[in-house]
Formats: C-alpha cells, structure tokens, sequence
C-alpha cells in the first residue's frame, strides 16, 4: 500500500545583508477561556565554536532581537492565527553579529513555547577590518614569543 | 455557568461473597472472571487476566468546559446482592492517565438498595464539580472508584475515561507553534 503523508515544507536558508530588518511568520493554534496577550520574540542565534567544534548551547545575538505584543481573544475552540514579528540584522560595528550563517528562532515570552531551526540566514555586508591592532596581532605574539624563548636557548647553550 | 455531564459505566458489581468464577457482564458485553482472594473481577485478553480496574477507556464523548462550569459525572453499575450502606464513590479529574495524576477529587458515600434477585438492576451516582479558575489544559481524563459499605463491602471497582474532557483554561494554550516563513523587510 502506498501511503502518502503531507507535511509543511521547513523553511530554507536565505541571504541578507547585515542592517536588513526580517519579518519572521508563525502559525500557532490557541484555546483560552479569556482574552489574553502574549509576547512573540525573535532573533537570529548560533552555536559557539572553537576550531569548527561546538562548545556552547545555542545563543541568541541579543542585540538582534525583536518583539511583538499579540491579543488573543477568547477562544473556547482551537483556532489557528498567524502572526509577525520583526528583528534587526544589527552590524557588528554597532555590537551586532559578525558575517557567517545564523539559525532563527521564535518563541512565546516566558514560557517554553518555541520554534527554531539552524543555519536559515547567510548574513553578510559588515565592512570589512580596519583595526591596524588586529590585524597585526598575530605577528606581535610571534615577535613576542621568540623574545621569551631566546634568552632561555642562549641561557642552555652557556652552561655547556 | 454551563453544567455539562460525562456518565461511567461500572458493569457488573458485586458484594464479597459472590462466588469466584465465570460471569456475563451484560453492560460490557463480555465474560467476567470473579476471583474469590482478590476480591476482584478480571477480564481473559490475550491470555492474560487484566482487573477491570486497570482499564481506562476512550471516552464515548468529550467534553468542553471552563473554569466556573459545572461538570457533573455519572457512575452507573449493575447489582446483585444485599443491601450496602456507605459505600465510597471517589471521583477524580485527572491529568494523564499513564501516570495518574488527580488534580482534584471527592468522596461521596451512596447506600445500595437490596436485589436478592437473579436480574441485575442499575445503580447510578453523582458528583458536580466545579471547575476551578485554576484548571489546566492537561486536565483531560475522569476516573471513578466505589468501595467499602457495611455489613457486606462491595470489592473495589474503578473505571476511567481518558481524554474525556476538553478544558479551557483561562490562560491561553499554544500548540503547533511553527515558523512559516522569513523575509527581508
């Protein structure tokens, strides 16, 4: 027997450019026996890493999110809504997030009612580095290091 | 406030000294087993002896209530026997059944009238309650159970319904929370 089962699509990866600002889609369905108003928060977050190893739980990039405030009207049937809510791709130069691929998750404030799903936004844009600093940072731990080790090397080869 | 009202059907109950062995229960529409040491009846399924007590049952019908409704069960059982005063119905609103959590409950005590006869007659019980404004959404299952009276106690008899009742809690309840879809603005 052949049986055949729809499902809804998961929502696929898109590009932004960091300072965009996203509206993000959710479908729920609710009962209540009075009416009531909730809070829908959003925002992009993502795994810590060290060397392409996760070390952290997922953290939202909390300078990105955004937040609704929904009324929900008494309803003593299950009744199905659809709701917005907005958030800012906040660049990193204004304490926002780097370049790179972020997951997106929605969820009702205070509760534990939440939708997310990994690596659905390719941000880019952010200007590139113009911190001198950085960018020579590497070379001076190098210089730095050699000065340490030397002395000890010339201090081995005096007491031969 | 709505009264709404669920009914159980306890079967065929009896006093201590029925005799163990093999019975129809007419209401259940199947052959009982009475087991002298336990005290209990007990159904053959799968070659397995279950107490009828163990069984929760799919609800014939649901319910929708809300907190200050009125919810008003029904016990009803068949009986052969003397006459038993005191006996305890204890009724319950549960939250899932597997585990058995009672959110909340009563005892209700019922005198039942002598049938020295060899045809069984209903017996029925009730018990009202009232939703409370703190009532959750997993409230979703009934259970009843009648035992104990004097001279003769009737062996404990439970019955429940899971999934009988649709509660409205005040709060809102969210289910199939998902994200459609995604767009720059």
């Amino acid at each position: 027997m052949l049986n055949l089962v729809f499902a809804p699509m998961a929502v696929v990866q898109q590009s932004f450019p960091v300072g965009s600002t996203i509206r993000v889609t959710v479908t729920f369905t609710y009962t209540a026996g009075v009416a009531d108003a909730i809070t829908l928060k959003a925002g992009p977050y993502y795994y810590p890493t060290v060397a392409g190893l996760q070390v952290g739980p997922l953290t939202m990039v909390d300078a990105c999110l955004g937040s609704a405030d929904i009324n929900l009207p008494a309803a003593s049937a299950p009744t199905e809504v659809t709701e917005t809510v907005d958030f800012p791709l906040v660049p990193k130069a204004q304490g926002g997030m780097d370049d790179g691929t972020y997951g997106l998750k929605v969820w009702v404030d205070g509760t534990n009612i939440e939708a997310h799903q990994d690596d659905l936004m390719a941000v880019s844009g952010n200007p590139a580095s113009t911190d001198v600093f950085s960018s020579i940072l590497p070379m001076l731990m190098m210089f730095m290091m050699m000065a340490m080790i030397m002395p000890m090397m010339q201090g081995f080869g005096g007491q031969e | 406030m709505a009264m709404k009202t669920l009914e159980l059907s306890l079967g065929l109950v009896a006093p201590v000294q029925y005799a163990p062995g093999w019975y129809w229960d007419a209401n259940a529409g199947q052959m009982v087993y009475f087991d002298g040491p336990t005290q209990r009846f007990y159904t053959l399924q799968n070659g397995v002896f279950v107490p009828l007590a163990q069984n929760w049952h799919t609800a014939p019908k649901q319910v929708t209530v809300a907190p200050g409704d009125k919810l008003q069960v029904t016990l009803d059982f068949q009986y052969i026997g003397p006459a038993v005063t005191g006996v305890n119905a204890h009724y319950s609103i549960n939250y899932n059944a597997l585990i058995g959590g009672e959110a909340m409950s009563q005892n209700v005590a019922f005198n039942i009238p002598a049938n020295l006869t060899s045809t069984p007659v209903d017996v029925t019980n009730s018990y009202t309650f009232t939703i409370p404004a703190n009532a959750q959404s997993n409230w979703t299952d009934i259970y009843v159970v009648i035992s104990g009276g004097t001279p003769t106690a009737i062996a404990s008899q439970e019955y429940g319904y899971s999934n009988a009742i649709v509660l409205i809690a005040l709060a809102p309840t969210i289910t199939g929370f998902t994200i459609k879809d995604f767009a720059k603005v």
